[in-house]
């Protein structure tokens, strides 16, 4: 399954000031490539700051299953040439118009990510490109914070690879609360996983939870900023395993679960005073963490802005942005260098393109 | 008088003594019976967890009225500034010895079995009598060595995200302030499981 999306934003204006066309007046492609999970994706923006084509294909794991990091990979391999080839056919290009590679390097599934890196690094050598690794969660929060026009915001990042609480000082984004073990995408997936459903299951649970009588009491694990999701996935699995409703479950898990990271962003947001609220991450999806969110914002009179569905999800488009800000400040890594990162840190990348 | 993340404090006269009301609001968005549930839970745990830490030696602020229902606690209003904005505008030397400070009474709560649970700066108020502990809703006691490495850990992650260039001189002095009150034996072990909670976390720093 290969979908291709032409994005037509002309004349958006970049948001952080920084001169992206550095070349005088001819306009500059970047190719960004993503494939640290179930998502293989490959998208092209130019440097006016458009982002012209987002091409996916996603790996789509049997029912009742997890992402098998061997089979994504296998995915990957088979589906790159395709979604590369989309993405530059769409945008109108050929790979020898581009400027730049970006590449998630990571934090991520290693087979995955080996596709990318690979790929992006054929790409970069062939034509003699630089390479710019992405860390795939600057990724997410940059395409929101592009999306949303929010300068300096309070960033929830809630995916199946991250839920945690950054805004941006001293030339990173700062961590200021996150999960102690699993994170909230885990806890639903997990969680439907019990009940049957293939992974990402978060928007069948939503669906079921409307369909909810009663709230059960579950385990709430708030330690200062931080929040951990392991108690209330065993307790729920055990509960549906003892005959609960599902749907009384999945309502309790997402109230119960949603509190919790409603409780920290708030803390977060009392504390750094920051004016502007953004969720980003695959799990930004959902109406009812928007709601309680926005509800959150307006008590501290903030704005808040949920990344829309099309780059909530991991996709080409958030590599490719983010490497295009990294590119106009002249990030790059020597191709011999260019390794993946399993457990690359957010608070350990250095952003110049916002100091 | 301030209106935190968590609830609504009121500064108001308690029969002639100048007093903090605080009370934890409603919150529309919650499921309500967890928001009545939390709130009730966290003011009672609060008052009683203000008293115990006063019986470990720690400065608090004294309760004058509880009300779990309500979720509201009436306490004794305390004068001073906190350490959050004093670490901030402070020389570097005066803000090391104010960590040590910090880490002594964190000593003296984890040495009564107290586990604070929102160990940040924000929390502690430096007055004429000395350094006291605020916000003990989230708190619980605990014998454990992982409670404690925990409690420090999440102070750690607060000073490197406010503090950032200063943050390990920072929890340095705090570790040292805590050895002084339990030993450096102790402070070792915690070390150790301080760095087990990192690595176990997500995409922990690996060496």
């Amino acid at each position: 399954m290969i979908f291709i999306e032409r994005i037509n934003q002309p004349n958006q204006i970049y948001p952080l000031g920084v001169e992206m066309n550095k070349t005088g007046k001819k306009i500059v492609y970047g190719l960004g490539i993503e494939s640290t999970a179930h998502t293989f994706g490959a998208s092209v923006v130019d440097s006016t700051g458009r982002i012209l084509t987002d091409a996916k294909s996603v790996y789509i794991p049997p029912q009742g299953s997890g992402i098998h990091p061997r089979e994504a990979s296998r995915h990957h391999s088979e589906k790159a040439a395709n979604v590369i080839d989309e993405a530059l056919r769409g945008a109108g290009i050929k790979a020898r118009d581009l400027s730049f590679i970006a590449y998630s390097a990571g934090p991520g599934l290693g087979p995955c990510l080996r596709v990318g890196a690979t790929v992006a690094r054929a790409i970069a050598s062939y034509f003699n490109l630089p390479l710019i690794p992405v860390n795939h969660a600057v990724g997410h929060i940059e395409i929101a914070a592009l999306e949303a026009g929010f300068s300096d915001p309070l960033v929830l990042l809630v995916s199946g690879g991250h839920t945690l609480i950054s805004a941006h000082s001293y030339g990173r984004w700062r961590i200021f609360g996150e999960t102690l073990d699993i994170t909230i995408g885990q806890l639903l997936d997990q969680f439907g996983r019990a009940a049957g459903f293939a992974s990402p299951a978060g928007r069948k649970l939503e669906e079921l939870a409307k369909a909810a009588e009663r709230y059960i009491s579950l385990p709430y694990t708030v330690k200062g900023n931080d929040v951990s999701f392991s108690g209330i996935l065993t307790a729920a699995k055990n509960m549906l395993a003892s005959g609960e409703s599902l749907e009384d479950l999945a309502y309790s898990l997402q109230e119960t679960g949603f509190a919790m990271l409603c409780e920290v962003t708030e803390r977060a947001l009392a504390f750094t005073e920051k004016s502007e609220l953004l969720v980003a991450g695959g799990v930004a999806a959902n109406r009812r963490l928007c709601e309680m969110l926005n509800a959150v914002a307006l008590r501290h009179n903030a704005k808040f802005c949920a990344v829309s569905s099309r780059f909530a999800g991991d996709c080409g488009a958030q590599i490719a942005w983010a490497g295009l800000l990294a590119f106009s400040t002249g990030v790059f890594i020597p191709l011999e260098k260019s390794v993946i990162r399993q457990s690359w840190r957010l608070d350990s990348v250095d952003t110049p393109w916002r100091s | 008088m301030k209106k935190g993340a968590e609830a609504d404090l009121y500064l108001i006269d308690w029969v002639g003594l100048p007093a903090v009301k605080k009370v934890r609001v409603s919150k529309s968005y919650l499921q309500p019976k967890l928001d009545q549930a939390l709130r009730t839970y966290r003011t009672s745990h609060e008052a009683l967890f203000l008293k115990k830490a006063r019986e470990c030696g720690v400065l608090t602020p004294v309760v004058y009225y509880v009300d779990p229902k309500g979720a509201e606690l009436i306490m004794q209003f305390i004068e001073g500034i906190r350490l959050k904005e004093l670490l901030l505008s402070r020389a570097y030397d005066e803000c090391l010895k104010l960590c040590e400070q910090m880490g002594k009474v964190i000593a003296l709560l984890h040495q009564g079995d107290i586990m604070h649970s929102d160990l940040t700066p924000s929390n502690f108020i430096l007055s004429k009598k000395g350094l006291v502990v605020i916000d003990f809703g989230l708190s619980f006691t605990s014998k454990k060595i992982e409670d404690r490495a925990v409690d420090l850990h999440l102070l750690k992650s607060v000073l490197l995200s406010t503090y950032t260039d200063k943050a390990d001189a920072f929890f340095n002095s705090v570790l040292n302030g805590y050895s002084s009150i339990l030993g450096a034996e102790v402070v070792n072990i915690l070390k150790v499981k301080i760095r087990e909670i990192e690595r176990r976390g997500r995409y922990a720093r690996v060496v």
